[in-house]
């Protein structure tokens, strides 16, 4: 079959059989097997499906666009493929995306809201790394969650009477969340338009809030579910603003469509303005021109022409610029950067193999994604912003992470933090960078947090502080995580080799350092801190491990009861350890890798760098950062932080000659700040809920107090008139008419009726009034239509 | 029989159907009012029989819509016979009855919710039931009557006809304030009644003595055309505008004359909270489609700003209004208001993919609040309360509840997949069409491009109130207030049983449906529509043309020139949009 045609064929139906198992365990979960057991094959089923359908996918995709020049590095292909574009055309055609549509949800007008598709290697790859790890962690969640299939103790929940919580288990349940939830991602992945992204975007989010509330009767979970979905909603408020300016100004969500007019081919594929926004911004003049031109066809003609002055002179320069940010808000609430990153931590209520699949290597790396879907869309400006969001969230969270205590909460701001790490690459220009980071990410991230779910498994604390000396009772998990740990730390010998972050690590570092080249004041700053972070990095992860498996038991209980997982917990540990080593590797005797796949979808146009013209930044060109002088370099700058972040975790945690406390005592202010998490969440409170509640409360009273008061009293008033009138009636009945005759004595007495506050005669005035009006108008009516005609 | 097919012959198959589905429309109104009569004895009858009339009402209905034609603007199902007067005047009211593109949709929503409305009082009513089924099904048949009218007299008739009976429930039937409530509800609703009354007999006056035919015709159809060729003076407009709006505003309601709601939601028996939320509110959107749009457009293009200022103050006053809520009810009361700012937005953001999405939003509000009031109802039944503070963790007692609660909550707040998705994002992007490309009148492109973001924001500060009612209720510990166990009512199981789980699952299967195929409401709606803001449509275009000179469209033609280029997914319909594609610029 012809690859175009089978593309959309295998992941539509890599994409659907989660959906597929989904539908099955809502109708039929409870009565799957034994206790719902059945329901994790059939979701356990469908992914593994999927992940090979995918691998076929990719295979394919790999067998008719082959990656020239085996043996030359990843920037020379890419150059490579860019003269190649420039000479002869058909090489570059060929690697176009395979892009349509499936379903149309609704056209409305000139609206097309559809289900399409938007398939090239970087959606190739993200497909077989999410069901990968999506496939690792459905097995492990068999013995994770084997709980669930029987009556389930709460720990965390005492009920009323102080006795624990006991209540059926939620086995099918839980897979039921995460089929739907694979389902999604797919779906966000395949996404072959804006709006469907958008969709997918928020069912993502909602699987998310589900599992993070699994265990509904714990207060903090649900708190932590409403903070996700709530946090995230604040991005998507700026991400829909930014899909509505794309819409109303270039009139499609097409991914192609919308790439076209930002970057056209006779342009270049140079970043300009497109004329839609020109246009939206040029009202006025537009208006000028219409005024003065004879024909539509001469104004059309006018405006053709004095667009590119209008373009040049800077204008709808700032629509661009909205609908950038307005996307890339999104990313922040997904992706959890600063400032909305507090929900990311507080998510780890959810079960572990939720935190390993969605909070780490999956949903949270959609922000990142998207940002590098929609990269030919960002101004340098922009971009700018991008990069000093992710060196403001990876330094910050990296800071924090030194000090948590809790397991997975150190996990959860080492993922911020690295998240951060993609954004800044994706800022300074290093797309591809940035997007293998996020590959090689989340194999060490999910196999770090399939561990730590291992390690919570065994000793049900989170607590590093009572754990230790766990590597006797539990090794596989402690050197599957020391595997984890190296590659996060980017271990390797510089220049050589060395293990999956190691690689992307690397050349984050460098584009950020040929960044710095050519950009010294924003280079300094985003360099220098993201090289520290990488040296924090190294030092937090292991001290997580020196805390955890090394020294001493401190809590003699806890490592009594500890005792090694199932097979089913450990093997995907070993596949994740497996990946997050060879995760950056080629394959042997080719160019073949991760980077050199993902670099075939680099976004036309994007190759020589952005901003090359502007006064805001220049974001230069990837491949210069695999030049020798750079490479080498950043090599041992990396090296060296990396190295220097160990040897401190060593002295403190590894063999103790240090001790933490002493440094807590001395740092005490700086200890608690980073102990409150920089004080983000009194903050929010102070200056976004509480003021928002306030105002609520207010506009609550008003409502009931003042506008309620409103309408009663006008009531009231006319109750009061209503009196009055009576009043001026029995006056005029006594005093004056009481000669004429009886008739107007029963009008009297009829009208003192009316006030009884009796609501069949206010409808019965309100009927007469009605008619009476209704004979007067139409008396005078006529009087009126006659003298007007 | 009734049917007057003017170019059809009598042993034409489509002509006997039609006249046939005439038939079924007929005795959708006449059944329920047949039971009205029939209904008597204990409440086990009395339920029996209302629950029958409105399971047969909902299956004729659902046949109606189904066979409703796509892409059809003709009135479907029609009887028309003569009521009132002659057709050779001079007055010629009409029992004339018939649905379309737009009503269609809102007669099913009524027959759907009048079964959830009679099932969910099925154990608390048992005082004079007879009577509260009675009501019931007088209300129910007010209602289908609003939306099939084709009259003005009749529509107004029904019209009315609905405000009685739930005057009646809710002062009955209702909580501890109820009389207080029902007053207020009256009072306030006939006011603005009275005014719309007024305002459709100024319309029909003027038709009288400018159409010519010397026929008075309260057809409302025939007054659309009519008045599409000659439009009312614009002065004489605006004062019908402000009395329709009077009454329809008041319906909807819009910030501020909806202080009626909350207290009538919070007073009323669940049936009440249902048919007020699911179906009353939307005559007055429905109202403003039918009647305010084509029959006063200039008045409509001069009070837009305005209108949309209202709306979107709706939107974000209701939701920051719900956030302090302390009751269930009072809460989804407020959440109404924000909705139906939506509605409202999206309506009077006059064009096309607005009122779309206004009517999807007025469907699945009706589904999914309706659905939430009927749950609240059903909890309230098993522990007589409505305060949140009294509740956490309900998920542990009522697992069916809480699925139904949060897909519900998930549908109100905009959940892709669910039917609130939709119909919000459609107003939005009609929003954001109008402000950013559409002909805004001067000096307020910038208020318009608030009132969009503020839209938006409406959003975000949804999903915080419901779904912060979703955790407070149902998750968490568990904390169950004290059961009355005086009352015999409960004897219900602690969780949903099956007639209450049968009552909420055809609402989650229909939002379901509007969310993953909405095309199947909008391709059969989207013809009507676009008639009924036709006349809007060519005003509008005129002002534009009016402001900026002759050629004012020639920039909106370069637009489709470069959307043209961009997109395969491009479909373009030049006569949906009149006033930002013009004719004359696509066929160049």
């Amino acid at each position: 079959m012809d690859l175009t045609t089978a593309l959309p064929v295998l992941l539509a139906t890599a994409w659907l059989l989660p959906l597929g198992s989904f539908a099955l365990i809502v109708l039929f979960g409870p009565w799957m097997g034994r206790r719902g057991v059945g329901a994790g094959y059939l979701a356990t089923g469908a992914i593994v499906v999927s992940f090979v359908l995918s691998l076929i996918a990719l295979l394919g995709w790999l067998s008719h666009h082959p990656i020239a020049d085996a043996g030359h590095h990843a920037a020379e292909t890419v150059e490579h493929g860019h003269e190649a574009a420039a000479s002869h055309a058909a090489p570059a055609e060929a690697l176009k995306p395979v892009a349509g549509d499936w379903y149309a949800l609704g056209r409305f007008g000139s609206l097309a809201i559809t289900i399409g598709y938007y398939i090239d290697s970087l959606t190739l790859v993200m497909f077989t790394m999410v069901t990968l790890v999506a496939s690792c962690i459905h097995f492990y969640s068999f013995g994770y969650m084997h709980e669930e299939l029987g009556i389930v103790t709460d720990p965390l929940v005492r009920k009323a009477n102080g006795r624990l919580l006991k209540r059926k288990g939620r086995f099918h349940r839980f897979y039921q969340y995460l089929s739907l939830f694979c389902f999604s991602m797919l779906g966000l992945v395949i996404s072959g338009n804006v709006a469907m992204v958008f969709i997918f975007w928020e069912l993502v989010g909602i699987c998310s809030y589900l599992l993070i509330g699994f265990y509904i009767e714990r207060k903090s979970a649900s708190n932590a579910a409403n903070k996700a979905f709530i946090v995230n909603r604040v991005g998507d408020f700026g991400m829909l603003i930014g899909l509505m300016v794309l819409w109303s100004t270039l009139g499609t969500f097409s991914f192609g469509g919308i790439f076209e007019q930002v970057r056209p081919a006779d342009a270049g594929h140079e970043l300009i303005v497109p004329d839609g926004m020109v246009h939206a911004a040029a009202a006025d003049e537009i208006e000028q021109i219409t005024l003065t031109a004879a024909t539509p066809e001469e104004a059309n003609q006018a405006i053709e022409t004095a667009t590119p002055g209008w373009r040049n002179a800077g204008y709808g320069q700032w629509l661009l610029i909205i609908a950038g940010l307005g996307i890339f808000c999104g990313c922040v609430g997904k992706s959890a950067q600063f400032p909305l990153h507090v929900w990311l931590p507080d998510a780890m209520e959810g079960p572990t193999p939720v935190s390993a699949l969605i909070h780490a290597a999956t949903m949270v790396a959609a922000g990142v994604y998207l940002v590098g879907r929609f990269y030919p869309v960002f101004t340098p400006e922009v971009l700018l912003v991008i990069a000093y969001v992710g060196c403001i969230t990876l330094f910050m969270a990296a800071t924090i992470a030194i000090t948590a205590t809790d397991i997975k909460r150190v996990l959860a701001y080492s993922t911020v933090s690295q998240l951060g790490y993609m954004m800044l690459s994706l800022g300074v220009g290093g797309w591809l960078a940035g997007l293998f980071h996020l590959i090689t990410h989340a194999f060490f991230k999910s196999l770090l947090f399939l561990g730590s779910g291992s390690v919570i498994h065994a000793c049900h604390t989170n607590e590093m502080p009572e754990m230790g000396g766990l590597r006797k009772k539990m090794p596989w998990t402690a050197y599957t995580m020391l595997t984890g740990c190296l590659a996060i730390s980017g271990a390797g010998i510089p220049l050589l080799w060395g293990l999956s972050g190691f690689h992307s690590k690397d050349s984050i570092l460098a584009q950020l350092f040929s960044f710095r080249i050519q950009n010294s004041v924003h280079g300094n700053i985003l360099f220098w801190a993201a090289a520290g972070g990488a040296a924090i990095t190294a030092c937090y992860m292991f001290r997580l491990w020196y805390l955890t498996f090394a020294g001493k038991p401190r809590n003699e209980h806890v490592a009594q009861h500890a005792h090694e997982s199932p097979a089913a917990m450990v093997a995907p540990l070993v596949i994740l350890a497996v990946m997050a080593a060879i995760a950056g590797w080629k394959v042997p005797f080719t160019n073949v890798g991760v980077d050199t796949l993902i670099g075939q979808s680099r976004p036309v146009g994007t190759e020589l760098g952005v901003g090359a013209n502007t006064a805001v930044a220049v974001m230069p060109a990837e491949r210069l950062s695999h030049e020798k002088p750079i490479h080498n370099t950043v090599s041992w700058i990396a090296f060296f932080t990396a190295l220097a972040g160990f040897l401190v975790a060593t002295v403190f945690y590894g063999v103790r000659r240090l001790d933490p406390d002493d440094v807590r005592k001395t740092f005490g202010p700086v200890y608690t700040f980073l102990c409150r998490k920089w004080y983000f969440d009194e903050l929010y409170q102070l200056i976004f809920i509480r003021p928002v509640m306030v105002i609520s409360r207010a506009v609550a009273a008003i409502d009931k107090h003042g506008l309620d008061w409103l309408a009663d009293n006008s009531a009231r008033f006319v109750k009061w008139i209503s009196r009055l009138d009576e009043w001026i009636d029995r006056l005029l009945v006594d005093g004056l008419v009481n000669q004429i005759a009886r008739q107007t004595h029963r009008l009297g007495l009829a009208l003192r009726a009316v006030q009884t506050g009796n609501i069949r005669q206010y409808v019965m005035a309100i009927a007469f009034c009605t008619v009476t009006l209704f004979v007067v108008i139409t008396l005078y009516w006529s009087y009126i239509m006659a003298a007007g005609s | 029989m009734f049917i007057c097919g003017p170019f059809l012959l009598d042993n034409d198959p489509y002509y006997r159907f039609l006249s046939l589905m005439g038939e079924l429309l007929l005795s959708t109104l006449l059944l329920p009012m047949a039971g009205a009569v029939m209904v008597g004895g204990d409440y086990r009858r009395a339920r029996r029989v209302a629950l029958i009339t409105a399971l047969v009402v909902a299956v004729m209905a659902a046949v109606l819509v189904f066979s409703f034609p796509a892409g059809s603007t003709a009135p479907f199902a029609a009887v028309d016979v003569a009521w009132l007067g002659t057709d050779a005047g001079p007055i010629d009211v009409r029992l004339s009855l018939g649905l379309d593109g737009l009503s269609v949709w809102l007669f099913g929503l009524t027959a759907l919710l009048s079964v959830v409305a009679v099932t969910v009082g099925w154990e608390a009513v048992r005082q004079q039931a007879s009577l509260y089924y009675r009501l019931l099904m007088l209300l129910q048949a007010g209602m289908l009557g609003v939306f099939a009218a084709r009259d003005i007299i009749l529509f107004y008739v029904f019209f009315e006809f609905t405000l009685i009976p739930l005057f009646f429930l809710i002062g009955i039937w209702g909580s501890e304030q109820r009389r207080y409530a029902a007053n207020k509800f009256f009072l306030f609703t006939l006011a603005g009644s009275v005014l719309t009354f007024l305002g459709l007999l100024a319309v029909v006056l003027w038709d009288y003595h400018h159409s010519g035919t010397g026929r008075m015709t309260f057809s409302i159809a025939e007054l659309t055309e009519h008045l599409a060729v000659g439009p009312i003076d614009p002065g004489v407009q605006m004062a019908v505008f402000l009395a329709l709006f009077a009454g329809f505003a008041i319906k909807v309601p819009l910030f501020p004359l909806h202080t009626w709601l909350p207290l009538a939601h919070v007073e009323a028996p669940a049936a009440g909270s249902v048919l007020l939320a699911g179906v009353l509110l939307k005559i007055g959107t429905y109202g403003f489609l039918r009647f305010a749009l084509p029959l006063a457009p200039e008045a409509v293009v001069t009070a837009m700003p305005w209108l949309l200022s209202l709306s979107v103050a709706a939107i974000l006053y209701g939701g920051l209004v719900a956030l302090a809520q302390k009751d269930m009810k009072r809460l989804i009361a407020y959440s109404s208001v924000s909705h139906m700012g939506f509605c409202m937005l999206g309506l009077f953001a006059l064009n096309a993919l607005g009122t779309q999405g206004s009517l999807l939003q007025m469907v699945n509000h009706g589904l999914a609040t309706g659905g939430l009031f009927a749950l609240v109802g059903m909890i309230y039944e098993r522990y007589h309360t409505r305060q949140i503070g009294d509740y956490g963790g309900l998920a542990r007692r009522m697992p069916r509840a809480a699925f139904f609660m949060l897909v519900l909550t998930l549908s109100s707040i905009g959940l892709p997949g669910l039917g609130g998705f939709a119909g919000e994002l459609l107003i939005l992007v009609g929003m954001f069409d109008r402000a950013w490309a559409g002909a805004v009148p001067a000096g307020w492109q910038m208020a318009y491009r608030v009132f969009a973001v503020g839209a938006v924001a409406g959003v975000v500060v949804g999903a915080w109130y419901m779904l912060w009612l979703v955790q407070r209720v149902f998750f968490g510990p568990l904390r169950e207030p004290e059961h009355r166990s005086t009352d015999e009512t409960t004897s219900l199981p602690t969780d949903l049983n099956a007639r209450e789980t049968a009552t909420l699952a055809p609402l989650v299967v229909l939002t379901l449906w509007i969310g993953v195929w909405p095309s199947f409401f909008l391709d059969r709606a989207s013809p009507t529509l676009d008639r009924l803001t036709e006349p809007v449509q060519r005003v509008l275009e005129r002002r534009q043309t009016e402001a900026s000179g002759c050629h004012a469209h020639a920039r909106v033609g370069m637009q489709v020139e470069v959307a043209n280029m961009s997109t395969q997914a491009w479909t373009w319909h030049p006569e949906n949009e009149n006033c930002r594609y013009p004719q004359e610029v696509s066929t160049s």
